[in-house]
């Protein structure tokens, strides 16, 4: 028997603080939220943020933003530039690379097939 | 109430190799304590062995650390977290030469020697030096790297006293003779024991909450300069931090928590980052042993086998340590 399957069927109480909800799902999802709002266009972090919270999502604290932000720029999935603000301070700006266009193309298919699997549980 | 339930003899061996792999500095006692008692219940209660229900140890324990570690239980277990922590690590490293210093004097002189100024102040040049070491480590994790550097100018600056010391063709004036060797090893452990009580006395303390804006991006810019990345690029993700602060109304702690974890978290992907870590890291790891190797080979007023012991034992320990360092390189992965 595989061993989430134990778990599950076990019924493992949660540690404290991994009780599943949107905002964990959006956590565990989000660099998938986050290459396909950049997919669209461009966007600061604020931007990135703002964009998942207009689509109905939890705002994103700077704290799960910016290390996210971090790691898909090591990993080649997107860029940074600095862009001078109309009424403001300069803003780092992000945007998709080609890399992360194949790494948004398959997220978007691991998510497809986790959603049709989950969708024939739930 | 006494909670009775205990692990089944077959699976402690499997119990001992999570915990060992779950054992890491980003998880907590008390967190490994409730998922140790969550496995254990499910083990009762599924009758068969841990193995076969969690599968292999290390993957799972590797999986919880992923899960249940954070940044903010790293800075808060690290030896820069607070005088209990700095103090535990300077008792531990002032303790740690007083048996090796001993088996050496007792082949050396016997079972009484003679104390000189000499001596007994070269001994204090190096035990502050290793002190400085402490303090070094504790300001490090504190993320505090302009600490870092002006102690690691009084630390070289103990070393120099310590070598210049020790060629200082007069002995001193005699202090002592005839002092029993034993005794002069308790009174070295003094200074580490007294520290390390002390920090058993200190209590546990929580991190900082209070920080004012200024307070915390000065101390996350050099939390980040601390974890590798340069100046510029630290200025750089203040800059950035700032810009997006401006629609945001709440303070920067509560928006991104501790500074130093979350200078951690910017800094744990960040390719130059970790090229420098690794760099400064391992020559960290490299420069001991190869000190003991040099000392080894260079003291000549020593016996033939107690230098082939010391720099063979220089020797191992650098090939052990360069090849852990080679091992760890960031760019292992892409090869």
């Amino acid at each position: 028997m595989a061993r989430a399957e134990c778990a599950v069927g076990l019924g493992l109480a949660p540690v404290e603080g991994r009780g599943v909800s949107t905002a964990a799902w959006q956590r565990a999802s989000l660099p998938l939220l986050m290459l396909r709002v950049l997919r669209s266009s461009p966007r600061h972090g604020y931007g990135i943020s703002q964009a998942l919270v207009d689509a109905g999502l939890h705002p994103i604290t700077g704290a799960q933003l910016y290390p996210a932000l971090v790691k898909l720029e090591a990993d080649g999935a997107i860029s940074a530039g600095w862009e001078e603000g109309a009424s403001g301070p300069a803003r780092k700006v992000y945007s998709l690379t080609a890399r992360g266009r194949e790494r948004l193309a398959d997220l978007e298919d691991e998510w497809q097939s986790f959603v049709a699997a989950a969708s024939r549980v739930v | 109430m006494v909670d009775e339930r205990i692990w089944p003899e077959r699976d402690r061996p499997w119990q001992a190799a999570y915990l060992w792999g779950v054992t890491q500095p980003e998880v907590s006692a008390e967190t490994i304590a409730a998922r140790l008692d969550e496995l254990l219940g499910a083990v009762l209660e599924a009758g068969v062995p841990a193995e076969e229900l969690f599968g292999d140890p290390a993957a799972l324990a590797a999986d919880d650390v992923a899960e249940l570690g954070t940044a903010e239980e790293i800075v808060r277990s690290s030896f820069g977290s607070g005088a209990k922590q700095t103090l535990l690590l300077t008792g531990v490293m002032l303790l740690v030469p007083i048996l090796p210093l001993m088996i050496v004097l007792l082949i050396s002189s016997g079972w009484e020697i003679e104390l000189t100024a000499r001596s007994l102040t070269f001994s204090g040049c190096l035990a502050l030096m290793l002190a400085s070491c402490a303090v070094i480590r504790a300001l490090h994790d504190a993320g505090l790297p302009k600490g870092v550097g002006a102690m690691i100018a009084v630390a070289v600056a103990l070393l120099v006293a310590a070598v210049a010391v020790a060629m200082t063709p007069d002995p001193l004036p005699r202090l002592a003779r005839d002092v029993p060797t034993l005794f002069v090893g308790l009174g070295a452990a003094v200074p580490g024991a007294a520290l390390l009580l002390t920090s058993f006395l200190l209590p546990e303390k929580p991190l900082r909450e209070d920080w004012s804006e200024e307070q915390w991006v000065r101390r996350f810019r050099a939390a980040l300069i601390s974890r590798g990345l340069s100046r510029q690029q630290a200025a750089e993700r203040v800059r950035e931090l700032r810009a997006g602060r401006v629609a945001v109304d709440r303070s920067a702690f509560a928006e991104y928590g501790h500074p130093v974890a979350f200078a951690r978290k910017m800094t744990e992907h960040a390719p130059a980052a970790k090229k420098r870590r690794w760099v400064v890291g391992g020559a960290a790891e490299v420069v001991v042993p190869a000190l003991l190797l040099v000392f080894g080979a260079a003291s000549t007023d020593m016996w033939w086998w107690m230098r082939l012991l010391i720099g063979g034992v220089g020797a191992v320990w650098l090939v052990l340590n360069a090849r852990s360092v080679w091992g760890s390189r960031p760019w292992k992965a892409a090869e």
